[in-house]
């Protein structure tokens, strides 16, 4: 095959202007796929705070009058995501007060400390969402909700 | 077990997670042992089961967090919110210390004895206490038209009008609520509140 340094000029340029269009289509799309799976991550972090939040707050009152069994019938409503490996809510002394565990899964979970911050965890494929629940102020208690990724997110 | 097995594109995540089951129960671990160093008062004030008495006052609290009075149109409202009392003190300090500093829709809460219904036109919440039995009737007439959360753990007490009943179930305080008798005093309750009810009597007092 010819050798590059003996095409001729035009297909030089030819092959310059292949290359650099090559390589800004391939920096472009690195860039958008980058971006693209940021926001998939935050927009997959936002939902599922949010979901811990809905979670959280409709189980203020059950907490303050201390009624697992309400809480509880509040967590069963996950069970419509098959994603959700389950949800907990702890008392604001970080004890645990109800659960909702998809299939048994997960066996008896520690009691949390009683942080205020918000944190996720990226692990084995998952996301915890640790939140606090608050009420007209104050801390109320927290909730624990992993998810489970199965397959493409 | 590589956590980038498990994305289909093979992209490098660019957080620095724990990439294993051993990570993530490191973290907890981690925490826990944090916990072990950080404040342990709230933990020793839960170590001490609370009595009958000082899980209604804080329930008596909570009623007044989950309900909404009418905004007045009379003389102006007071400066605190009244829990008030009436009848034989089972609370003892119980409901001083409980609601001690804690306030409801920005005013401080003041726990007041009083000695007969027509002291309570002040009182945002009134607990009858069941030695009024007797007198529950006459009670009632003297706070209607009021805005008064009318709360006892008396029996019948919601059959025979009062709002909200405290009911013990095994070791458990739950409560009854009649909620024509709250509405009729123009009162709103939360509907987070009444889902936690044993009963929600939709009947004005029947019978005495």
């Amino acid at each position: 095959m010819q050798r590059v340094r003996d095409y001729s000029i035009p297909k030089k340029l030819t092959w310059m202007n292949m290359l650099v269009s090559g390589a800004a289509l391939v920096l472009a799309s690195t860039a958008f796929v980058t971006y693209g799976l940021m926001s998939h991550r935050e927009t997959i972090i936002r939902n599922l705070t949010i979901q811990a939040q809905i979670v959280g707050s409709n189980s203020i009152s059950a907490l303050l009058f201390n009624d697992p069994v309400s809480a509880q019938k509040t967590l069963s409503a996950l069970q419509a995501s098959t994603n959700i490996v389950g949800a907990g809510i702890y008392t604001s002394g970080g004890q645990p007060f109800a659960a909702y565990e998809r299939n048994g899964q997960h066996g008896s979970r520690p009691p949390i400390p009683p942080v205020r911050t918000q944190v996720h965890w990226w692990g084995d494929a998952g996301i915890v969402v640790v939140r606090p629940i608050v009420f007209q102020g104050g801390k109320v208690g927290t909730v624990f909700h992993p998810v489970r990724f199965t397959g493409n997110v | 077990m590589k956590r980038e097995a498990h994305r289909s594109d093979g992209f490098q995540s660019a957080c620095p997670a724990p990439n294993s089951r051993l990570g993530l129960l490191g973290v907890l671990m981690a925490l826990m042992a944090a916990f072990a160093l950080s404040d342990v008062a709230s933990l020793q004030a839960q170590t001490s089961k609370p009595t009958e008495y000082e899980v209604k006052a804080a329930y008596l609290y909570n009623f007044g967090r989950f309900v909404e009075w009418p905004s007045r149109t009379g003389p102006p409202p007071a400066n605190s919110f009244n829990i008030c009392v009436v009848g034989q003190d089972h609370f003892g300090a119980a409901l001083n210390t409980t609601l001690a500093d804690e306030t409801i829709a920005g005013k401080s809460v003041v726990v007041k004895r009083i000695q007969t219904a027509q002291d309570a036109t002040n009182c945002r919440i009134l607990f009858i206490s069941a030695s009024e039995e007797n007198q529950l009737k006459q009670i009632l007439a003297v706070l209607n038209g009021s805005s008064v959360l009318t709360v006892s753990d008396m029996p019948q007490f919601s059959r025979r009008g009062g709002m909200v009943q405290f009911i013990l179930e095994g070791n458990r305080v739950r409560f009854e609520i009649n909620l024509a008798s709250a509405e009729h005093a123009g009162l709103t309750l939360s509907s987070e509140l009444l889902k936690l009810a044993v009963n929600v009597r939709k009947n004005p007092a029947s019978g005495d």
